[in-house]
This record gives structure tokens, C-alpha cells and sequence, in this order.
């Protein structure tokens, strides 16, 4: 056990360190230099200034070497757009804001999908089931920009325009963009987690199905233990079992917020800074965010591997991919 | 036999008949080959029949529609913007473009990018799944290692990094969907060779003298068709979901070309002003990406032994 979670720990070390090089050297490859796309007409000497500021004066391999001892240090930079705030400040503000989000759709994806996995199991080839795939497909099949703004036109146009048609008042259930109350959060969770819905429900529904045929749930059955207990003690415990496993790697990616959701809703996090830095070329941002969210996953996933090999022994012999 | 041969004397009902060996040693069932077993499965699922109906018809109109329909770039600016009429059936863009003329041609560009980009995948994926497993020792280790790490690299990072890095157009979109998709199907080829290796018709092939390639090729690969043509029904609208995530963005196929993407965002942009502009696309982007996994579930079911019956 000690062996696999060194080699874990080092493929993660590795992992981390190919992504840093790899975004350091990629973003340099873009022909000229950021500061001068920033302002096309500032004076030679202010241009010599921001550029020995942000060090690209400096060779590449010595920019290449300062840059990783500043990531040690947690040291990504200043970004360029937002002249006055380091990445590791706008890392500090989004981020929580991501994982709040994240961690909502999260909790939508499991909680509905994992019902909805067990009711079709239980109505295997019934009419909930089929319901309920054609749900999961669909789930799979739309993206999240399309689900997002038929939420944003179903709830702040169309309701809203039926609702004064009848009783004359404005009104709005939920609102379509920013963070700032619960209600604002409803719409972008949703967004966020039908896709999760879709995933977990058809893998609960697979576990369940195989887990009902099962020796052990006809011993149960015969030593006449009540339907109810079985269901809840033998079937959905053992059933959850890989449903959990999926759920401990989506945390880390799910953490990190989402691109599209996040533009689209207007929400301060993670994604929607690094879209923004993508589109307004703030290279520094652009790559703290990048090597930011590479380490998160990494360190997330390592996490609950290694957690896993904590509580389940079979791990230990079939971990990594032999 | 005592009670045998009483019954059949004394009951006028019953007579003995002749013995025929011939017939009795005759298989009525009608042998089938593992494809027409699969494709006989897959026809009673009535879904997926559907779905590949579907698939058909959208590949036909993205090789066949662009040479009927007019150029998609023309701009009509005196017609911008107007919902569907006879002249233009599914109305016009921001810049009076035809939307019907521009869906055939972003069908064209969306599904040549998941058909071509996951068919580089699935020959590098076989290739360098059918080496790591056949292969096995030092060999193996060290692409499993690497593919670790690739894999533990979010996917999404990569394309958006790779595509701010080089302008989005299909060529830099199907590097940026190669460079990392090969790994599923590298993993999963290896874990079919290294169960079929052991099998013995592979070691009665290596005892008269096949080359390890002949091997490979002959007997390992086509008996690991089945998972690899489910994996590969499944990655296609990926890959085309991925397109239009990133056009979405503004970093994948930037307009005057079309794409389903670049569509969808021109549709949301425009939303909820002109809805037929974000309708349109997003419906048969919608009932494409069902369709493939639809199809995908059917060929799982159709090529699962235990399944077939």
C-alpha cells in the first residue's frame, strides 16, 4: 500500500510538473509580447517598464525557471488585464465561488440521479424506467448551454410574461444571472448538474439491476426479511458502491465551476475569469488559472484514490493500471 | 421399456414410426455468424434502428446538401434578421445569411470533426493499446505511465490551451481532440489483447510460427471489434459536443464559417430575440447527439453475449 501511494504520489508530482511546462512554453509561443497587444499607443518608455515589470525581458529559460520558484512559492503572477490584482487574489475570490456551485450541482446530480437509477431498476423495462432513460439520454445528449438558456427563457421571460399577462404583477421565481442570494443559485445548479443527473442515474441503475440478481439478496429474501429493509440495507448499499467511486473523481472537476455555466449566468468564478483572460489575451491569468485547476484535479483525484485504497483493499492490487 | 412398448400397443391413438436418423441428427436452427446474430438483436430495437436512420439521413445531407443549397456566406444585409418565410425556411442571421444553407454546411464541418477526429483516436488508441498489451514488459509499463498522466491532465484545459495558442479552425480543432482523446481506447484495446493473449487459439497461432503482427492483426484486433465500435459510436458526439463547447466560447470555428457550435452561440447571443436562430441548431444538435447514444446503448446491448438470445 505504501509502494502504490508513492507511485501515485509521484505520476501526480510528475503530472503537475508536465502541465506547468507545458503551459508556460505553449503560451510563449504566441508570436509578440501581451503588453503590447494590451495598448497599442503608449510611449516606448512605459512599454520598457511593464515589460521589464512582468520580467519578459528576461530569457526564456531564466522566465521559465522565476516562474516555477514563484508557483512554489504560490506566486502566480500579476495578471495583466486586472493590473492591480495577483492571480492568487482572484484565485482566492472565485474559487470558493466555483465550489459553492460545483458542490450544489453536485448534490442535484446525486441526490436526483441516484433516485431516479433506483426507480428504474425496481420498474426494470416498466414505463418509469424507459422514463427515466429517455431522461438520462437526453441529460447526456444536451449540453449545458443549451440547458442553461432555456432555463434562463423559461423562467425569466416566459413565466414571468405569463404571470403579468394574468395577475399584472411582475414577478420572477428565480433570477437568471449572478450570485448573490439562494435564489440565485437554482438556475446555474440545475444547468450545471443535469448532466450529472444523467451520468449517476444510468450507473445506479446498471449497479442495481446487477445487484438484485445477486446470491445474497435471494438469502436475504429467504431468511424473510421484509422487502422495505431489503431494498434499503442489501440492494442501494451495495449498489452505491460504484456510484461513489464515479462521484469522488467527478468532485475535483466539478469543484472548479464550469466555463459555459458560468458565463452564461454571469457568476464570479473560476471559469468565467478564465474565460474572460482566454478572450481578452491576460496571459498570466490565463496560464495561474490553468496550472491552478490542473493541480486541483490532480491533488483531488490522488485524494480519493488514495482513500480508497485506505478503505477498500481490493484497490491495492488492481490500482493503477497494471 | 416393459411399459414403453404396452402403451404403444395398446393405445390405437398412437403409432410408432419409423426410425430416421438421418432427420433426428439435423439442426433446425438456422446457424448464424456473431454479425448476424448482433445485427439480428440490434433490428428488434426498434430505438436504435431509429437513431441509425437518423445518422444516416444528417450524413447524407451534410455530403449532398452543400452542393444543392447556395453559398452560406452570401450576406443579404436588406434581410437580416427575419424568421422563416419561403425564401428562407428556417429564416436569416444577424447579417442576412440563410440559416438552413448555414446548418447544412455546419453539419458538414461539425460532423466531419467528430467522424475524423475519433478515427485518428481509434488508430492511435489501437495502435498503442494493441503494442502496450502485446508487448507487455518495459514496453508497457512505460506507455501505461504515460497515458496516467495524460489522463489525469483535464481534457478541457488542454483544447482550451491549445486552441488560444493556435487560431480555431478544424485542423487545429482535431489536433486539439487527438492530443489527448486517444487514451480511452489505448486502455481499452489493451485490456482486450491482454485477456484474448491468453486465449489459446493466439498460442496454437504462435506454435505454428505466426509473426507477432500477423497475430495482432488476424486474431486479436477483429475479436475486439465489439467494445471497440461501442467506444467509438459513444466518442462521436464527444468529439462534436466538444466542437461546439469550444465554438461556443469563441475559440473553436470562427464564423463566416459555420458550425454547430458557432451557430448555437450566435443562436444564444440572439436569444430570446430571434429564436429560430438558436431553435433550429440546437434542435438537430440535440436529436444528433441522442441519436449517437442511443445507437451506441443498442450496439452495447446487440454485441453483449448475455444480451443475444
Amino acid at each position: 500500500m505504501k509502494r502504490y501511494i508513492l507511485q501515485r504520489l509521484g505520476i501526480a508530482a510528475i503530472t503537475i510538473f508536465v502541465v506547468i511546462t507545458l503551459t508556460f512554453f505553449l503560451m510563449h509561443m504566441i508570436p509578440g509580447s501581451p503588453i503590447a497587444r494590451e495598448n497599442a499607443n503608449m510611449t516606448e518608455e512605459v512599454r520598457a517598464a511593464l515589460t521589464s515589470n512582468y520580467g519578459l525581458n528576461k530569457p526564456l529559460g531564466e522566465q521559465y525557471i522565476i516562474y516555477i520558484t514563484n508557483i512554489l512559492h504560490g506566486n502566480f503572477g500579476t495578471s495583466i488585464a486586472y493590473s492591480n490584482r495577483s492571480v492568487t487574489d482572484i484565485i482566492k475570490t472565485a474559487f470558493p465561488v466555483s465550489a459553492d456551485l460545483g458542490l450544489r450541482a453536485l448534490l442535484i446530480g446525486v441526490s436526483l440521479g441516484v433516485a431516479l437509477g433506483i426507480v428504474s431498476a425496481l420498474r426494470h423495462n416498466k414505463g418509469w424506467d424507459r422514463f427515466a432513460s429517455v431522461i438520462a439520454v437526453i441529460g447526456i445528449s444536451v449540453p449545458s448551454f443549451i440547458i442553461g438558456t432555456l432555463l434562463q427563457a423559461a423562467f425569466g421571460l416566459w413565466l414571468s410574461s405569463w404571470v403579468k399577462d394574468i395577475f399584472h404583477t411582475s414577478f420572477q421565481l428565480f433570477p437568471i444571472s449572478r450570485w448573490e442570494s439562494f435564489r440565485y443559485t437554482i438556475l446555474p445548479s440545475f444547468a450545471l448538474g443535469i448532466g450529472s443527473i444523467a451520468i449517476i442515474a444510468r450507473l445506479m441503475r446498471s449497479s442495481m439491476l446487477d445487484v438484485i440478481g445477486q446470491d445474497y439478496i435471494k438469502t436475504a429474501r429467504s431468511k424473510g426479511i421484509s422487502n422495505t429493509a431489503i431494498l434499503w440495507k442489501h440492494e442501494v448499499r451495495n449498489a452505491l458502491i460504484p456510484v461513489v467511486t464515479v462521484v469522488g473523481r467527478m468532485v475535483g472537476v466539478i469543484c472548479t465551476g464550469s466555463f459555459v455555466v458560468e458565463s452564461l449566468f454571469a457568476i464570479p468564478g473560476l471559469g468565467k475569469y478564465y474565460v474572460n483572460s482566454v478572450t481578452a489575451r491576460d496571459y498570466t491569468l490565463t496560464m495561474g488559472l490553468t496550472i491552478f485547476y490542473a493541480i486541483f484535479v490532480v491533488i483531488s483525484s490522488l485524494a480519493v484514490d488514495i482513500l480508497y485504497c485506505v478503505i477498500d483493499p481490493r484497490v491495492r492490487y488492481t490500482g493503477v493500471s497494471k | 421399456m416393459a411399459v414403453q412398448t404396452s402403451i404403444s400397443e395398446g393405445n390405437k391413438d398412437f403409432s410408432r414410426i419409423p426410425k430416421d436418423i438421418g432427420s433426428s441428427q439435423k439442426i433446425n436452427r438456422v446457424s448464424l455468424t456473431y454479425a448476424q446474430g448482433v445485427m439480428r438483436t440490434l433490428k428488434q430495437n426498434s430505438l436504435a434502428m431509429i437513431s441509425l436512420a437518423f445518422i444516416a439521413f444528417i450524413v447524407l445531407v451534410a455530403i449532398v446538401g452543400p452542393m444543392i443549397l447556395p453559398d452560406y456566406q452570401k450576406q443579404d444585409l436588406l434581410h437580416a434578421l427575419e424568421a422563416q418565410s419561403g425564401a428562407h425556411w428556417f429564416g436569416t442571421d444577424t447579417l442576412g445569411r440563410d440559416v438552413l444553407t448555414r446548418l447544412v454546411r455546419g453539419t458538414r464541418i461539425s460532423l466531419s470533426i467528430g467522424f475524423i477526429a475519433e478515427t485518428i483516436n481509434l488508430v492511435i488508441g489501437i495502435i498503442i493499446g494493441g503494442i502496450s498489451g502485446y508487448m507487455g514488459g518495459k514496453a508497457d509499463m512505460f506507455i501505461m505511465r504515460v497515458i496516467d498522466i495524460v489522463v489525469s491532465i483535464p481534457q478541457m484545459i488542454i483544447m482550451i490551451l491549445l486552441l488560444t495558442v493556435m487560431k480555431g479552425s478544424v485542423g487545429t480543432l482535431l489536433i486539439a481532440l487527438c492530443v489527448t482523446g486517444w487514451t480511452g481506447l489505448a486502455r481499452l484495446v489493451r485490456g482486450q489483447v491482454l485477456s484474448l493473449r491468453e486465449n489459446e487459439y493466439a498460442m496454437a497461432a504462435q506454435v505454428l510460427g505466426a509473426s507477432k503482427w500477423r497475430i495482432l492483426k488476424t486474431h486479436l484486433i477483429p475479436n475486439c471489434i465489439g467494445p471497440i465500435l461501442v467506444n467509438y459510436t459513444m466518442s462521436v458526439p464527444g468529439a462534436i459536443g466538444a466542437e461546439a463547447y469550444l465554438s461556443y466560447l469563441g475559440l473553436g470555428i470562427s464564423i463566416p464559417e459555420a458550425s454547430w457550435g458557432n451557430l448555437l452561440q450566435m443562436g444564444t447571443d440572439q436569444f430570446p430575440g430571434a429564436l429560430w436562430l438558436f431553435f433550429t441548431p440546437a434542435i438537430v444538435f440535440a436529436l444528433t447527439m441522442l441519436a449517437f447514444n442511443l445507437l451506441g446503448d443498442g450496439l452495447r446491448d446487440a454485441l453483449d453475449p448475455q444480451m443475444r438470445r
